[in-house]
């Protein structure tokens, strides 16, 4: 009984650590990607610009990303961050908080290995490789002319 | 000109906030009002809207997960087991989604919408289901847990069964995820709730911990076929975050039931006004 007790209370203490990670974690990558999308908000409204050739309010809100739109690719997000376009920023933002999710499985991996739990770490493993195979997905939509 | 665009900005943040402290409230990522106020008040494309809502998802998720991680009313190891089904269900959504014409879209999400309330609003009341033995599969994995409950002030302690019926339920609920750019938390909170017997808001905030997962496996698809337009996106990502804080400290002053009641009666409506734009009558 005394053992039982006693395992229960070592592992609550090692979630206590796992779970404060994890809440950093989360709590940052949240803070820095809405900050930056925040960023480049105020600056699109105080300079009027987004960067692009955006003009009127209809093609704002139904225009799919493209050269001329909206940045949607890593090199030409970066390159219109360094140049301070608007929306270049915004999209830095969303990419930094979409791809929070695939830290934290990969986290997950660790905490799982920490708490010796080698069944946890395997199946979190796999969900991140899950997660990596979406972006793959995009070449494949792509090369059917889908996306 | 510029002055409508910052109204525009600004009354799609305040709408936002408002679906982010309903979503939070029912365990949802808040997407599941966020495309219906879009495409049905502000007339975006569905496809952008799915685009805009799958990243608050996301914002929703990752903020209020890291209040309950601390709360530990999460299990953790079930959420990890389940995002298996649920991510590998959301890219065949999003998939399916760049395939399928907009007014079937709109169609299948008002469908989904109601098809999620009415299993809610049978078992009302009930606080803490009664398993009697775990699953062969549960006990194996280690997916029973404990809670504190400070509504009821004591600790509960569960048990988990239907592990194979849940994650059919799961995979389902991804696809629908994907397809439709929500978290669908109401479909989640069904398979753990129905299938699998748990707690009510222990299926609310694991489900919680895996819409941000399952998000995240379409929402890759959808940004890097430019599908995220940035001045949707990030009105939405900042309001609806902002509606999740609230929607959370709220969540945890009031009961399960009372929860349940607000979301089902606030979804049953969105859900006929999605059908009726999917059958061209709006």
């Amino acid at each position: 009984m005394t053992d039982v007790a006693s395992k229960e209370q070592k592992l609550s203490a090692e979630e206590n650590i796992s779970s404060k990670i994890l809440t950093i974690y989360l709590i940052w990558s949240v803070i820095i990607s809405v900050s930056i999308i925040i960023v480049g908000t105020i600056l699109f409204i105080v300079t009027g610009k987004s960067g692009y050739n955006m003009e009127n309010l209809n093609s704002l809100i139904t225009a799919k990303g493209s050269l001329s739109t909206y940045p949607f690719y890593i090199q030409s997000i970066w390159s219109g961050v360094l140049t301070l376009k608007p929306f270049a920023i915004i999209q830095l933002g969303v990419l930094i908080l979409l791809l929070t999710p695939f830290g934290r499985m990969l986290l997950q991996v660790f905490i799982f290995l920490y708490e010796k739990d080698t069944t946890f770490a395997i199946i979190a493993l796999v969900v991140f490789a899950i997660l990596l195979f979406s972006l793959y997905m995009v070449n494949i939509l792509e090369a059917l002319h889908i996306a | 000109m510029i002055y409508i665009v910052i109204g525009y900005l600004m009354e799609i943040l305040v709408a936002s906030i408002a679906a982010g402290i309903i979503g939070a409230l029912g365990g949802l990522g808040g997407g599941v009002l966020i495309v219906p106020f879009l495409t049905l008040y502000f007339h975006v494309p569905i496809s952008l809207a799915i685009g805009a809502s799958i990243v608050s998802v996301i914002a929703t998720s990752s903020g209020s997960a890291a209040a309950y991680v601390r709360d530990k009313i999460s299990n953790i190891r079930i959420g990890t087991f389940l995002v298996l089904f649920t991510t590998t269900g959301a890219i065949l959504g999003a998939f399916i989604e760049h395939i399928t014409p907009v007014k079937v879209l709109f169609f299948i999400f008002g469908i989904v919408l109601i098809i999620s309330v009415i299993p809610m609003l049978k078992k009302i009341g009930e606080e803490v289901p009664n398993v009697e033995r775990n699953d062969p599969l549960a006990e194996k994995l280690g997916l029973y847990g404990e809670y504190y409950d400070s509504v009821l002030k004591r600790e509960v302690k569960y048990k988990v069964t239907g592990v194979k019926p849940g994650a059919a339920m799961m995979f389902m609920a991804g696809t629908i995820s994907g397809l439709l750019g929500i978290g669908s938390g109401a479909f989640k909170v069904l398979a753990m709730d129905l299938a699998m017997r748990l707690p009510i808001k222990v299926s609310t905030t694991t489900s919680n911990f895996m819409i941000g997962v399952t998000a995240a496996a379409s929402a890759g698809i959808y940004f890097f076929t430019g599908d995220v337009n940035p001045f949707i996106a990030a009105p939405v990502a900042i309001g609806v975050l902002l509606g999740a804080i609230i929607g959370t400290k709220i969540l945890v002053r009031i009961r399960s039931s009372s929860v349940r009641k607000i979301f089902a009666v606030i979804i049953l409506i969105v859900g006929l006004e999605m059908i009726l734009r999917g059958a061209g009558v709006i």
